[in-house]
């Protein structure tokens, strides 16, 4: 049985992968080798919608959902976080090297070299 | 000695603890060669100032209650309880006592809430980074296939970005994050010194470590003495993650690292965020000082100073002198 994570991921790579807007349906049948009940794909779409990475909108009788932004958006965005967040005082982040100066940089470059 | 006197000894302590001492120990050159050792002694000094200036303003208010704190504290809840309160205190007592109250629960107050607004950060981050990312290095096998390092990569998200970050999240469930770039700019063995860096945090809890040094330079910023801590505290933190991460993968491997990260995040022009260089738009707090800490960071790892044992249980004895000292003077009393 697949934890919450992986259910969540693996719809939302659906919806990545798909030219447009889905149903539940559609969702359900593109998800590979899984046997999953209709209720459980819209309990996860739900789920996404309300972490707003899908929008669901009314396309004739049924749902259709759409990824909100794409993988490659969401990364930049993590990215900036991660990148702008090193001078702010309430850093959330453990990273491994913070900014650095030019001059920094010529020192690093001879260390390197002279290594 | 009179109990005025006492408080204006233990206040200016603590002034002198929170502001040039702590400026002085940020430039001081030998914390890095001992950095567990000075962190001990940043506490001690956060922890004595902080203990000082507010034991010394109750001491001023309530010196006619008591012969020591204990007593005097213990006189002023059973007025209180009594029905009395304030009894024996003249006005200007009871401002400063409450003033006293009032900075000891703002400062606790500032503290949770930065752990509050940091945690609540923490998870948003997780979240989206573990929907958007995979445990495993993304398209083609990377250059590094070694099983070493394969498995070294265990648990570790990758984010498909050309800039080269390693990064964690800590928290209750923690994160180690690198990125593809990292993954292509780094050998088998600088990629392990990077992710037993980043593991050294998560293990010993520096983000815990740094917190209070955090959360009172936002309440006491000001103080350059106290800015320049935060700086200092993390600065060191780093610094024990490098020797852990050292005592694995060999000092130079860790070095180089570092310096290969350093210059590719220099160089690299990131038009999403549209910083190019990083250099001058958001530098670390503390830059001059001998803890401006990259270069301090691969110059130690390079050439290992560290400090004989007696010097290093001498700033151990120091810590505790620190914090002894406010706390002997307030049980002591005065006459």
């Amino acid at each position: 049985m697949l934890g919450r994570g992986e259910l969540e991921r693996a719809v939302i790579e659906v919806l990545w992968a798909a030219d447009g807007p889905m149903t539940a349906r559609e969702v359900a049948d593109a998800l590979p080798g899984r046997e999953l009940a209709q209720t459980t794909v819209l309990t996860v779409l739900g789920r996404l919608e309300a972490k707003h990475m899908v929008s669901r909108s009314r396309d004739g009788r049924a749902h259709s959902y759409l990824a909100t932004a794409s993988r490659e958006e969401h990364t930049a965005d993590l990215m900036r976080q991660v990148l702008d967040g090193a001078g702010d005082r309430r850093d959330a982040l453990a990273r491994f090297v913070g900014s650095v100066s030019a001059d920094d940089v010529k020192a690093l470059r001879r260390a390197l070299d002279g290594r | 000695m009179p109990a005025a006197l006492l408080a204006v000894l233990l206040a200016g302590y603590g002034i002198a603890l929170g502001g040039p001492i702590s400026s002085a120990l940020a430039g001081a050159a030998w914390t890095v060669r001992a950095p567990r050792a000075a962190l001990v002694l940043w506490q001690a000094v956060c922890l004595g100032s902080g203990v000082s200036v507010i034991g010394g303003a109750v001491v001023l208010a309530l010196g006619p209650l008591g012969r020591d704190l204990p007593s005097a504290v213990l006189r002023a809840f059973s007025d209180l309880f009594d029905g009395h309160p304030f009894d024996g205190l003249t006005g200007g007592r009871i401002v400063l006592l409450l003033a006293a109250g009032l900075a000891a629960v703002t400062l606790w107050a500032v503290l949770v809430r930065c752990f509050l607004h940091v945690s609540r950060r923490r998870v948003q981050h997780r979240r989206l980074l573990d929907l958007v990312t995979a445990c495993r290095p993304a398209g083609a096998p990377v250059p590094m296939t070694s099983p070493a390092a394969a498995a070294s990569l265990e648990g570790v998200r990758v984010l498909r970005h050309r800039t080269a970050v390693a990064y964690s999240v800590p928290g209750w469930h923690s994160r180690v994050v690198v990125s593809q770039g990292l993954l292509e700019l780094l050998d088998g063995p600088e990629l392990a010194a990077v992710l037993a860096h980043e593991r050294a945090h998560l293990h010993s809890r520096h983000d815990l470590l740094v917190l209070p040094f955090q959360s009172w330079a936002i309440a006491l910023g000001r103080v350059a003495g106290v800015r320049r801590s935060q700086a200092c505290v993390v600065a060191l933190s780093e610094m024990l993650a490098d020797d852990v991460a050292a005592r694995r993968s060999g000092r130079r491997t860790v070095a180089a690292a570092l310096a290969k990260v350093a210059i590719a995040g220099h160089d690299d022009v990131a038009p999403l965020t549209g910083l190019g260089d990083f250099g001058d738009a958001a530098r670390p707090i503390g830059h001059g000082g001998p803890v401006a800490e990259m270069r301090a960071r691969v110059d130690r790892l390079l050439t290992p100073r560290p400090l004989g044992p007696a010097a290093v249980a001498a700033t151990y004895a120091l810590a505790a002198l620190v914090v002894a000292v406010p706390v002997v003077a307030l049980l002591g009393g005065w006459s």
